[in-house]
Formats: C-alpha cells, structure tokens, sequence
C-alpha cells in the first residue's frame, strides 16, 4: 500500500463573510504521494495558492483537514505549526526570499540549525548540498552577488536541506528563462526520485508540464484532474 | 555564522548593515546614558558633599536649637555661656562653639550670596577645613580660608581680600571638598565674626568631643535632659540629617530628569530596532514559513536591542567623560562624583530600556504573516 505523505480532505478556505464573502478554495480533498510530483495550474485567482497555503500549514482552512505525519495542520496550535513546517516542508518562493545578509551557504544552514544540527556539521552539509546543485565556486556569495538561476538553486537547497516530506514550489519558474525553468524544474523531479520527497508546485507555466507525473487543474476554488 | 545561532546572526547582521544609522543609533543612546549618568553624578556630588563638613569636624555630637535638625537649611541660635555648662556633663572633653551662617561674601564687584561662613575656635581642632590645597589650615585673625571653587571663579588667592559685611578678609588658605553646588564654605576665626553675623555672645552650634571611653549616646541624652531648649546629634545623624536635606530637594527633580532620559534611551533603541524590523519583515516571514517559531525570531529583536545599549553605554561613557571635562572647567561649582555602583546600576537601565524598547517591534514582528512572502495568484 502507497501512503500518502500528506493528505488533504474537504479543504475549504473562506476570506470575508456575507456579501463579500470569497469562497477561496471549495472542498478540495488530495493526497500527495511520496516521491510524485504533482502540477497545480490555473488562472490568476483560481485559488492554487491559498490552497498551497493550507497545505502548507501557513493559512489555517475554514473546513477540512490536512494531515502531516499524524498532526492535523488545520487542528494544531498556532504555535506548534512552525516546528511541524521545519520538520515536514520545504518552500521554493517565485522570488527566491533568501536572506540578503547571508551568505549562499549561511541561507542553506538557516534550516538545519532551526532543525538542531550542530553549526560545523550544518555548514558541511550546506556546502555539499551546494556544490551538488553546481553552486561549489558561490558558496560565500551574498544573495545580490548571484544570478537568478543561481539564487533560486540556493533556494531550492536551502528547501530541501531538512529532507522534507513535501516540498512546496510556487511559481518557481517564474522569474528564470526558459531553459533554466526547464533545469529547476528537472531539480524537482530529479529530487522526488531520489529521496521520495512529494513535490507540490503551482505554476502558470505550461512549459514545466512534462515534469509533473501529475497535472490537477484549479477554477473558482475547485481542483480537478486535468486530461 | 560558525558556531552562532543563525537568528541571532541574522540581527547582528541586519544592525551592522547600515553603519551610519548605527552609529547615529548608538550616539542617541548615548546621550542619554550620558544625561543619567551625569545627573546621578552632579546628585552623588552633592548627597556626598552635604555631609563632609559633619563627618570632617572632628566632633562626635552636634548640639543646636531644638527643632534644628541639619546645618544647612535650619538655623540654630544658642547662648554662646552654655558651652561652659555643657562642659560639665559627665562624659564631655570639650566643647567648641562654633558660628555657620550662610552669608553674602564681596570680592572685588562680585557678591557670591550664598557663602557658608564657619566661625571656630582654631586651638580647639574642630569644625575648621579638612583640606587645604594652598596656604595654612588654621586662619589667623583677619584671615579667611576660602575654597578653591571660590577662589577658581573669582581668580582669588593667597592674600586676595573678602569681604563679608563691613569687614574686610584676607585670604591665607584655599581648602578643597568644601564646595556645596551652588554655595561654599569659607572659615574664619570665631571672634573675627562675633556681632558680624549673630549678636554677640552667642553661637550656633556647640560641638562637643566626647572622653575617650565615654558613650557619645550616654552624653547626648544627658545634654537634652538636662536643657529642653537644645537638640543633639551624633555625627553620622547630622550627615544623614543634611543629605536628607539634598534628598528631598533635589530627587522629585532628579527623578523627571532620569525619567528623561530613559524615555530618550527607550525611543531611540525602539525606533531603531523597530526600523530594522520593518525593513526586514519580508526575511522575518521567509523565517517563520521554513520553521522558525516568535520565541526564535523575538531574539533577533532582543539581541539588536541589547546590542544597542551595549553600544549606546560605551559611546555613553566616551560622552559622560567629556562632558564631565568640559562641566569641570566651564562650571566648577558642579561638583560631579561617579560612585563605582553609579555604573552597573545605569548599565541595568540600559538594558531595560532595550527591553522596554523592543514591545513595538516584537509585536509587530508576532503579526507577521509568513504567507505574504506568497505572490497572490
């Protein structure tokens, strides 16, 4: 039996009530299974982001359930949430969010010092992590000093330096070129593959497709599979 | 980074990152260090200056009018006979009666009206000056003893002359410690005041030396059951009496100062760090969606806090030594004195106006919404 990394039934985020009331995402269950990747498209609006917000455990739902390694993020206290994020998530941002006064390296440790790993030990894996995803010769770079596609590598390593159960990717193609959409995105997969991390991206962009083994389709809150 | 607490990293970071604001930062802070401190000094100086006279007289009771508890704002006027009657008190070696008026001292076209002018006995080695810095100890008749605050303002000096009343002085001692803030002391000998400043015959104080062996509180309750009309006073309790005095006119003032200045200390840090934060609140959201909790992100705050008053201190004590230098020269009647505790205490202060100061920010910093770090798609 395949279990679910993380399983998602009923998720319903409301904004608003009575006349303004914004039924942001509608009942929307889903498992994301180990080592997949899964493609969210749609529309501006549609909603995709507040559900990667739910799923996330960063926006708490109106309805429903998310559950993570037995806690219900919908359930948990406020204060517990960030221990379960730092325990279970990764996050890629669309505008890379590294911290502009670390270093490449010194971003890559951020999370595995808030995980407990001794300081040495977190440096030498944030540079293995690094020169993996070709950045050897830009560990001591600060974040203004690196290119696009370098910085959102930095990013990507930095999300999964704490080998999470899921990793979260909004937009992450969104600011790079074409060819270097194609290369994270294959960063994605390549890493789903290799240690059974479910990846979760939302995207507009129709060019990453064939990386994703599965394609949903988000509208008016509602998620669907798309043929 | 190595070996520190990435968070913490982070904050020291994001303050040294713009030096310039740091530095101006530290440099408010530091003034208001500066006001405390120089305030608690100028208040040490005279809480401690109030008392020197006293504990300097080489008396051990205080005998005055009753009702009259200190030597500066009170005034006493006894029969100048009852020194003799005092004398016969078991216990009592000897007994000096002493003239202490606050008078209008003239040198040359200037006044200083707030001289305390001490009548004594010079042969019976109490109540004359404890200091000299210049010239005799002991005024002979027509001289003064004056203090070199006095002597400093006035460009006096040895065989300069002052004037108090119709008669003229001349200086032949400049005594230090002697300086009140706004008044000092000036000893002359007792007969060359008699009729000058009280009628004849009369004395302010008598202060009386008790025998070796004797028990001063034995002979203090023997002089005031024997005559209702007098009060005496143990030295330490005159001392304590006189800066109680300073105390209670100086502090409630003293307290809005340093309530000042804290305040000063507590805007500045707050408005930095508050600053800081809010420059860096997208970087606190990023934080708080990988997994660092408020308890985690509030240290950031707090160490760009504490830093600030660690720094705000040290520039604070640089500030505090000039302006003790420039107060020294251009102001010496001011006189400052740092008490060693004067420092950890101020140091505590600084640290708590970080602490204080850090309610903003670390409010602000609990609102953030890891989820705006999102594009809203």
């Amino acid at each position: 039996m395949i279990v679910d990394a993380l399983r998602a039934t009923g998720v319903t985020k409301v904004f608003g009530e009575g006349g303004s009331e914004v039924r942001a995402v509608d009942d929307v269950s889903l498992g994301l299974k180990r080592g997949e990747v899964t493609l969210i498209m749609g529309p501006s609006g549609s909603g995709k982001t507040t559900l990667l917000f739910a799923l996330g455990g960063l926006v708490r739902p109106t309805a429903g359930h998310v559950w993570i390694d037995g806690h219900d993020l919908a359930a948990l206290q406020e204060r517990k949430l960030p221990r379960v994020r730092l325990a279970n998530f990764g996050f890629v941002f669309q505008d890379f969010n590294l911290l502009a006064s670390l270093t490449a390296r010194e971003n890559v440790q951020v999370p595995l010092e808030l995980a407990g790993v001794r300081p040495a030990k977190a440096r030498e894996r944030a540079g293995k992590l690094l020169k993996a995803l070709g950045l050897g010769g830009r560990l001591d770079f600060l974040p203004e000093k690196l290119s696009g596609g370098e910085k959102q590598r930095v990013s990507i390593a930095r999300a999964i330096a704490n080998l999470p159960k899921v990793l979260f990717a909004d937009e992450p193609t969104a600011n790079l070129d074409s060819k270097l959409g194609k290369v994270v995105a294959g960063l994605f997969r390549k890493l789903a593959r290799a240690t059974g991390t479910s990846v979760l991206m939302v995207s507009h962009d129709s060019r990453i497709v064939d990386t994703a083994d599965r394609l949903l389709l988000m509208e008016d809150g509602r998620l669907r599979a798309m043929e | 980074m190595r070996g520190a607490d990435p968070v913490v990293s982070i904050a020291s970071r994001n303050l040294f990152h713009d030096r310039t604001r740091l530095a101006v930062s530290a440099g408010g802070v530091g003034f208001a260090i500066m006001l405390v401190l120089i305030l608690a000094a100028t208040y040490d100086g005279v809480y401690r200056q109030a008392g020197l006279f006293v504990e300097n007289s080489g008396a051990d009771l205080f005998v005055g009018q009753a009702g009259v508890v200190d030597t500066l704002h009170s005034f006493s006027i006894l029969p100048l006979n009852l020194s003799e009657e005092i004398a016969t008190i078991p216990g009592v070696e000897r007994v000096c009666a002493i003239i202490s008026r606050t008078v209008e001292a003239h040198v040359g076209d200037s006044e200083h009206p707030r001289t305390i002018l001490v009548g004594y006995n010079a042969t019976h080695g109490t109540a004359g000056p404890w200091r000299i810095v210049e010239g005799s100890r002991l005024p002979g008749a027509g001289e003064i003893v004056i203090d070199q605050v006095l002597a400093r303002k006035d460009g006096l000096g040895l065989g300069s002359e002052v004037r108090i009343g119709s008669k003229a002085f001349r200086v032949s001692g400049i005594s230090a410690d002697s300086n009140m803030f706004i008044m000092q002391y000036a000893f002359v000998r007792f007969e060359d005041i008699v009729g000058l400043v009280l009628p004849p015959g009369s004395a302010t104080y008598f202060l009386v030396k008790v025998a070796p062996g004797a028990d001063a509180d034995v002979v203090r309750q023997a002089i005031e059951d024997r005559w209702a009309g007098v009060d005496a006073f143990t030295v330490a309790e005159m001392a304590a009496n006189n800066r109680e005095v300073i105390s209670g006119s100086f502090l409630p003032i003293l307290l809005v100062l340093y309530v000042i200045g804290f305040v000063i200390g507590i805007v500045v840090i707050g408005l930095t760090v508050y600053t800081a934060t809010m420059e860096r609140a997208r970087e606190y959201g990023v934080l708080k969606a990988i997994g660092a909790g408020n308890a985690r992100l509030a240290r950031v705050v707090l160490t760009q806090a504490v830093a600030l008053a660690v720094l705000g201190f040290l520039a604070g004590l640089a500030i505090t030594a000039a302006a003790a230098a420039i107060i020294g020269a251009a102001v010496p009647e001011m006189t400052l004195y740092f008490a060693p505790t004067a420092f950890p205490q101020v140091f505590a202060a600084a640290l708590g106006m970080s602490a204080v100061a850090t309610a903003l920010p670390l409010g602000r910093l609990a609102r953030i919404d890891p989820a705006s770090i999102f594009r809203r798609g």
